[in-house]
């Protein structure tokens, strides 16, 4: 076969956690892509089967540590829906407070890891400064920084007071000062986006076609938004755009997320503003039919998927959870098609992979077959090089 | 204490009768319409929930006319159930907007075997190599079924997310061997 393979993973979860990419490259031009994601099954859905409802909003929780609330609303959600719950309509907007403030500290994360991975180290300072303070509003809602535990079955477990709501729209004061200030690098600052236009291209036909969810799909033009199109918690009556870009390239993927820190601060706003009065949390019945439910979310990261089947024992007898980077690795396969190597670290940071990364890297060179390794770290300064070779970065 | 619990419960049930499923109603008419006799059971759950049941033999036609004629060019994710006689497997579809369609169907335990969907959903790709690895539900015709989900050194012909499924003694099931567990 012509070209090489270029093998990126698995081991060593530096930063996030381990996938395994075989690249197949034609001296710069990446010709297609394979990917082994089977480093890190660990058996939750067969957990969930032995534990109690209660006990499985814990451990839902933990399936991600960025998206941890995106998790515990949708399985709440669903059983919910089992059990034919009425939730108050002040724990659906302390929901959506805790949601939105979830989605501004994973965008502001990932465009930090974005930042990083283009060798824009200022921004990926700034960035993660600004989401220590979301974090800290997050900690002083619910008492956690990254694991919340913020519902329970029927509704909220704590409440915002006045006082918090007051501190938490102090701060946000600044988090919009700062969304408008990333809003402006993104539109003006031109090594940004000489790194990311063009680079990555996915075309709307084909994000239709592979099913591609959240700000990926949004990048390449697609009005899907779960929250828009299947609204749960209190989305119905909460006012936001849905912030799409027809540049299908990894410009408009963080087009997309940027714009989204301000109609996701803005939302916050309003949820605190209007907070209904009235109770935490719904009585919940003590037996639960068997029934089916298929219950979705838009996570920081696209549609959250959990399909649910309660049997007669008050257990559940099978959850399915897709999660949205699952979704989203074949528009990864598609993207990097007729890119170069340099770009692999961009595009693959720009579905914001929550589970992937890597650190090891393996050339295999067709010619003479010899291997060779590069971690992570020195495919992203091969990268950065790459670039600035040819006029694009940013000085030390 | 007790009987303010009871009130809220009635009170909630009143409130649940929700808006009307007009919509449900025209799409699982028109689904009727479109499929005939190879659907049974259709079943509108709630606003924007729509099950419907089908043959696993048929399955690839009644999928590609809802893709075609439906437009449900989604496919959100693919369930697998065992069933202890058979595999229950569900195709999540959606059109973008409006209502999800999950299409039911059932597979034999002893043969599990299903068409696969790939040439009409290409996102099926990774869901069936997922359900092929966990539940050992074979998709004839997938074009790449490697293993997805499960790391290579996991032992052939064992598939965890079966009911029966047990891990073996002294069997060894990956990572670093002898380890002291």
């Amino acid at each position: 076969m012509h070209g090489s393979e270029l093998i990126v993973g698995p081991q060593h979860p530096a930063l996030k956690e381990p996938a395994s990419f075989r690249v197949h490259v034609d001296g710069e031009k990446i010709l297609s892509l394979d990917l082994d994601i089977s480093y890190n099954h660990r058996g939750i859905e067969k957990g969930m089967e032995q534990r109690t409802f209660e006990k499985n909003i814990y451990l839902v929780e933990r399936i991600c540590g960025i998206c941890s609330h995106s998790h515990t609303t949708n399985f709440c959600k669903g059983i919910e829906e089992i059990m034919n719950l009425t939730i108050p309509r002040r724990a659906q907007y302390i929901r959506v407070i805790m949601a939105e403030l979830e989605r501004i500290h994973s965008h502001l994360l990932w465009l930090g890891v974005e930042g990083h991975g283009m060798g824009f180290d200022t921004l990926f300072m700034y960035t993660w400064r600004d989401r220590e303070t979301v974090l800290d509003l997050m900690e002083t809602i619910s008492g956690g920084r990254i694991s919340h535990a913020m519902n329970r079955l029927g509704g909220v477990r704590r409440d915002v007071d006045d006082a918090t709501a007051k501190k938490v729209l102090q701060e946000l004061k600044f988090l919009e000062g700062r969304a408008d200030y990333y809003i402006n690098l993104v539109k003006t600052e031109k090594t940004l986006a000489k790194r990311m236009k063009g680079v990555g291209i996915l075309s709307k036909k084909m994000a239709l076609e592979l099913a591609a969810v959240g700000p990926t799909a949004r990048g390449s033009g697609v009005k899907r938004d779960i929250r828009k199109d299947d609204p749960y918690a209190a989305y119905g009556e909460i006012p936001f755009k849905m912030i799409t870009s027809d540049s299908c390239d990894v410009y408009g993927r963080n087009y997309v997320r940027v714009y989204e820190l301000k109609e996701s601060l803005d939302m916050v706003r309003y949820a605190l503003e209007n907070l209904p009065k009235g109770d935490l949390y719904a009585p919940i019945p003590d037996t639960v039919k068997a029934a089916e439910v298929v219950s979705r979310y838009e996570a920081p990261r696209g549609e959250l998927f959990y399909y649910i089947r309660t049997n007669a024992n008050n257990m559940i007898e099978r959850a399915h959870v897709r999660t949205p980077t699952f979704a989203n690795w074949l528009s990864v396969v598609e993207a990097m098609k007729g890119m170069h190597i340099a770009d692999i670290p961009i595009i693959i940071a720009a579905i914001d992979p929550c589970m992937s990364c890597t650190s090891r890297t393996t050339i295999v060179d067709a010619n003479d077959r010899k291997l060779g390794a590069l971690s992570w770290e020195e495919l992203e300064a091969y990268s950065i090089k790459w670039y600035k070779g040819r006029g694009i970065g940013w000085e030390k | 204490m007790k009987k303010t619990a009871v009130k809220k419960e009635s009170k909630i049930a009143a409130d649940k009768k929700g808006p009307s499923l007009k919509n449900e109603a025209k799409i699982s008419a028109e689904i009727k319409k479109l499929l005939g006799e190879t659907v049974s059971g259709i079943e509108v759950q709630r606003a924007r929930r729509i099950f419907i049941e089908a043959k696993a033999k048929g399955i690839k036609k009644v999928l590609s006319a809802l893709k075609e004629k439906m437009d449900c060019t989604h496919l959100s994710a693919i369930s697998c159930i065992d069933e202890t006689d058979s595999f229950g497997i569900i195709y999540h579809l959606w059109s973008g907007e409006g209502s999800m369609i999950s299409v039911k169907t059932k597979i034999p335990r002893a043969k599990p075997e299903i068409e696969t969907v790939t040439d009409i959903f290409p996102s099926a790709n990774l869901f069936e190599r997922e359900n092929h690895d966990l539940f050992g539900v074979e998709p004839i015709g997938h074009p790449d079924l490697r293993r997805l989900m499960l790391n290579e050194d996991w032992p052939e012909g064992e598939f965890p997310l079966r009911k029966d499924w047990a891990k073996g003694e002294k069997k060894y099931y990956g990572g670093v061997k002898n380890a002291r567990l």
